[in-house]
């Protein structure tokens, strides 16, 4: 211990001395010559003779103490200090080198710190406020349908029978909860769209989640409807301003007053949250599902059929093991006990599946796709970065080629010279990830306004040291080996262009630059091309986005009966047109704001008699100015009257598209059945009054659709959900005011879900594809950078291997263009193949793209043709500069060196 | 190096050394010459092999280091054993000690 001690001791003492223990030994060396000296000179040397056999016996002061050194304790830690000193100067000298280099890989590196962050926050942080997470599992009861398993729908009225049966025979687990979500209208007492939570009353005891103030639920409030509330950290302090008194403070919550009893901890947000979403807002008791929440939100599996049950919730449980309890026993009971109890009513059995997990963010499956996903991109940018540094590396390998060879000639052993070759990579990488901290966090800032917190903790900053490490190897080791493979006298003696590697060694390096073209071309196109699909997304065309005002209303949730929504928004239509400053308002069950093909409580299917015809077609009721709203011009007919609302619509006007479809044109006046496609389905036979122009959907294309007075009735949206659309003379964003205080004044509890212009409402509902869009895009600028400065530094390489040669040429005559041409000869065919190759990459990520987001393929040749423009500009500028540096090479002066 | 000289193995130096300045605090050359003149030449020590051990035996604590004034009048470093140094030269000759019983039964038993 004492002897560990000592050694430390002395380590560190002479790690911080600063070279005074190094004087010491000099001296000491010193000493010890003088005294063979003396005892040679009494032996009867000359002064002269002595002085030379004790050197010579010596053997070198300078061996002596290197013999000390490596001997010494730390001696490794020591030298590698000293490389790391040595390198510091070094690179501090060529610095231009040193800051290219950082910058090439400190932009891949801080992407991929971001994604790092985010996988950390996605996937690996344990959810915030949850007690012994290992021991929570979460059960599913699953149904297999062929679009995949999805939770078991269960009536609201079932499930206290089935809880109470899976909770008593469940015997692997101390305790069971179970929850269901959906949005749910707050008013606070601005009226807002919420995402809740609604839970059994053990919900946040099973979960071990302590409440930041006030309580949880009690066990009798999951019997009878207790109107209580617990609200999220970030409700309590973005609304309420962290006051302490919101506990007792009485809330609306769809038609109901909810008293908030407690406040949930900091981040706890749920135990499903989606890794793009905020998550759970409010936690309300289960069994006030149906009389608040909204009834089109089924869960989150995504899969929501057209003839959903009405009132049939994915209900979820989670629960917590007992000690000992394993997952896949917990799996067996529960599949013995659900069948047991009959959870499963009248799903065939061999339909059903169950499912437990331990509870975590996302199942293996999913994350393993989300992780290669969100690294792909930001790897494919770190792999440019380093195939750039380790050609600037090479080129400065050549520089050095003769310090190298000399070190290697007076007897650095060659794993030395590798080592300090790869501390200095080290150091460029370590510098790389200072500077991509810096940036990932600025990054980071940026995104976490709407995503799940993506905390720089440990995790985050051990992996990117780590990637910093690897990069290093990566990119440092190739050079270091070819730098040092070569013979010194080879290196010393003969001309720079004989030590500059190979004919083989520059094609390698030449199809790195074209492979990182290729690359970056390909990132530049798919970003583009996915920045500008979402902008094309953001505006529809024909309407002037910001000069339209949405406002959405879900009376449902306020338990409105039709007649009184229809009094309600008869008032709204009537009070909003008389605003002033708008120029015409209409009212829809259909919102302008959500795609015209993809909304399935709109959809209705047509019969002109002999059987269904053109699938399931967009529909929706239209009322006031509707059609002037959206500017289509009526081309034939008349438009809606007072006297044609009615329950079952008994007219319609289609668009020209619908009309050209079923009718080949001649629509007018024309009888038409229509059903609604869920179970239960309503029908009613109409005439076609109008026909109005085609509004155009996402993909450019026309869309055929049937508007009906009033809302057609549908078993999973009654006519209480509309969207008033309203067309103003100026900026429409300046109406939202007004808007709400005409619907305060009709109604001070209806809550507006969503008041803002077209414009804002699809920037907000695309925002994180458009973060993501900007952020490929970026990435491939980013990219496109580095393989221009990749381009760049093998030219300049390769001119300076050539330096001799062209000069030669210019003695005997060459001109300054010939050299340029003769330069970029070289460089551009390795731009020219990367960029093929990058097209072809680019139109392929661009098929992939729109083929998985929008369902239809189409190469943008504008888009492309700009990023391959850009790409060869930049290449262009890449090699001429080091053209145009051979050109001005001065013959005398070269011809010289060496 | 003439054949006839042995190198001296590293722990056994530093056993060696040990014990010359057990005996008295000495300088790196005094080591040297006490080292040749007690193994009649037998054990030829460099300054590359001497220097290293006298550092690491006081880097363990067993040695300590000191600036003083040399017969001659020559400032020169001396070294003497601490007390874990004479501990640790106990348990080295044990050490060495049943080695060469251990050796010696072997060569002779053969």
């Amino acid at each position: 211990m004492s002897r560990l001690w000592f050694r430390l001791r002395a380590m560190l003492r002479r790690l911080f001395d600063g070279g005074a223990g190094d004087e010491e030994l000099s001296a000491e060396i010193r000493a010890y010559v003088e005294l063979d000296v003396d005892s040679k000179i009494r032996s009867g040397m000359t002064p002269e003779d002595a002085r030379r056999e004790a050197l010579i016996e010596l053997g070198g002061a300078e061996q002596v103490k290197e013999r000390v050194r490596e001997n010494r304790a730390g001696a490794w830690c020591e030298s590698i200090f000293r490389d790391i000193r040595y390198a510091l100067r070094s690179l501090g000298q060529a610095w231009g080198f040193s800051a290219s280099v950082i910058a090439s890989l400190s932009l891949g590196l801080a992407a991929t710190i971001v994604a790092f962050a985010f996988i950390n926050g996605a996937l690996l942080r344990p959810f915030p406020g949850v007690r012994d997470q290992d021991r929570l599992v979460t059960l599913g009861i699953l149904e297999n349908t062929p679009l995949g398993p999805r939770t078991l729908r269960t009536a609201l009225a079932d499930y206290p029978d089935i809880f109470r049966a899976l909770r008593e025979g469940m015997t692997s687990l101390e305790d069971l909860a179970s929850f269901t979500e959906s949005k749910v209208a707050v008013t606070l007492p601005e009226p807002r769209s919420l995402p809740a939570a609604f839970v059994s009353p053990n919900y946040f005891d099973v979960l071990g989640v302590q409440p930041e103030i006030g309580r949880t639920f009690a066990p009798e409030e999951g019997r009878a409807e207790s109107s209580v509330a617990i609200i999220s950290h970030a409700l309590w302090t973005g609304e309420f301003g962290r006051d302490p008194s919101v506990v007792g403070r009485r809330i609306h919550v769809g038609a109901q007053t909810f008293q908030i009893i407690g406040v949930a901890p900091q981040g706890f947000r749920g135990t499903t949250q989606d890794p793009i979403e905020t998550g759970v807002e409010i936690w309300l008791p289960i069994v006030l599902a149906d009389l608040v929440g909204d009834p089109l939100s089924f869960g989150r599996d995504g899969i929501v059929f057209l003839d959903e049950p009405p009132g049939e919730r994915a209900i979820r449980y989670v629960g917590r093991m007992r000690d000992g309890s394993r997952v896949d026993r917990v799996e067996t009971e529960l599949g013995v006990v659900a069948g047991r109890t009959g959870v499963f009513r009248d799903v065939p059995v061999e339909r059903v599946a169950v499912e437990v997990s331990g509870l975590s963010r996302l199942d293996g499956a999913d994350a393993v796709e989300l992780v290669a996903i969100i690294l792909t991109v930001p790897f494919l940018v770190l792999v440019i970065g380093c195939v750039n540094a380790a050609n600037l590396l090479l080129v400065r390998a050549s520089r050095r080629g003769r310090e190298i060879a000399l070190r290697l000639a007076l007897g650095a052993s060659r794993l030395r010279l590798v080592r300090q070759l790869a501390i200095e990579s080290l150091v460029l990488a370590i510098g790389a990830a200072l500077l991509a901290m810096p940036l990932a966090w600025s990054g980071l800032q940026l995104l976490a306004t709407f995503m799940i917190p993506m905390p720089l903790d440990a995790t985050v900053v051990a992996g990117a040291l780590v990637t910093a490490f690897l990069t290093a190897l990566g990119f440092g080791l190739v050079p270091a080996f070819q730098a040092t493979g070569q013979h010194p006298s080879a290196a010393l003696g003969a001309s720079p262009a004989v030590s500059g590697g190979t004919r083989s060694q520059s094609r390698v390096r030449r199809a790195l630059v074209a492979g990182q073209v290729a690359l970056s071309l390909g990132l530049l196109g798919a970003g583009f091309q996915l920045t500008s699909a979402l902008e094309s997304l953001a505006e529809p065309p024909g309407t002037d986005p910001d000069r339209l005002l949405l406002a959405s209303f879900d009376l449902g949730q306020l338990r409105f009966s039709s007649a009184e929504s229809d009094a309600f928004y008869a008032a709204l239509l009537d009070g909003a047109s008389r605003l002033p400053g708008v120029e015409a308002a209409g009212l829809s069950s259909r919102d302008l704001a959500r795609s015209w093909s993809f909304d399935a409580a709109n959809g209705v299917v047509l019969d002109t008699g002999g059987g269904p015809v053109g699938g399931i077609s967009a529909s929706g009721s239209a009322s006031g100015d509707y059609f002037k709203v959206l500017g289509l011009d009526l081309l034939e007919g008349r438009d809606f009257v007072a006297a044609d609302r009615r329950e079952l619509p008994g007219v319609a006007i289609v668009t020209k598209r619908l009309a050209s479809q079923i009718f080949k044109g001649a629509a007018l006046g024309q009888s038409l059945r229509v059903s609604t496609p869920f179970r239960g389905a309503v029908e009613a036979y109409v005439q076609i009054v109008g026909i109005v122009e085609s509004p155009v959907g996402l993909s450019g294309e026309e869309v055929a659709a049937i508007f009906f007075p009033s809302p057609f009735p549908s078993p999973i949206q009654n006519g209480a959900v509309r969207t008033l659309h309203v067309r103003s003379k100026g900026p429409a964003a300046s109406l939202a005011p007004a808007i709400r205080e005409l619907v305060a004044r009709i109604d001070p509890q209806a809550p507006i879900l969503e008041l803002a212009t077209l414009d804002q409402t699809i920037r907000t509902r695309f925002a994180h594809e458009r973060v993501l869009a900007r952020a490929a895009a970026l990435l491939g600028i980013v990219a496109l950078l580095l393989a221009s400065i990749g381009l760049y530094g093998v030219t300049s390489y390769e001119v300076a291997m050539r330096r001799r040669e062209i000069a030669v040429r210019m003695a005997l005559g060459a001109q300054a263009d010939l050299v340029v041409a003769m330069v970029l000869r070289q460089a551009l065919p390795v731009a020219i193949i990367g960029s093929a190759l990058g097209g072809v990459a680019a139109i392929v990520a661009e098929l992939l793209i729109q083929s998985e987001v929008f369902g239809v393929a189409g190469v943008d040749v504008t888009t492309l043709s700009g990023a391959a423009a850009l790409l060869a500009v930049v290449m262009l500028l890449a090699s001429i500069l080091p053209a145009l540096r051979a050109a001005r090479l001065d013959p005398n002066a070269v011809l010289r060196e060496a | 190096m003439p054949s006839h000289r042995k190198d001296v193995v590293q722990g056994t130096l530093d056993l060696l050394v040990l014990r010359i300045i057990a005996a008295q605090p000495m300088h790196g050359w005094g080591v040297m010459q006490r080292l040749r003149h007690l193994t009649d030449d037998v054990f030829q020590v460099t300054p590359g092999s001497l220097f290293p051990s006298l550092r690491r035996l006081e880097e363990n604590g067993w040695a300590s280091g000191a600036w003083g004034l040399s017969e001659n009048n020559r400032k020169v470093r001396y070294y003497t054993i601490t007390k874990a140094g004479q501990k640790q030269l106990a348990r080295e000759k044990q050490n060495w000690k049943s080695i060469t019983t251990a050796v010696e039964k072997v060569l002779e038993g053969a």
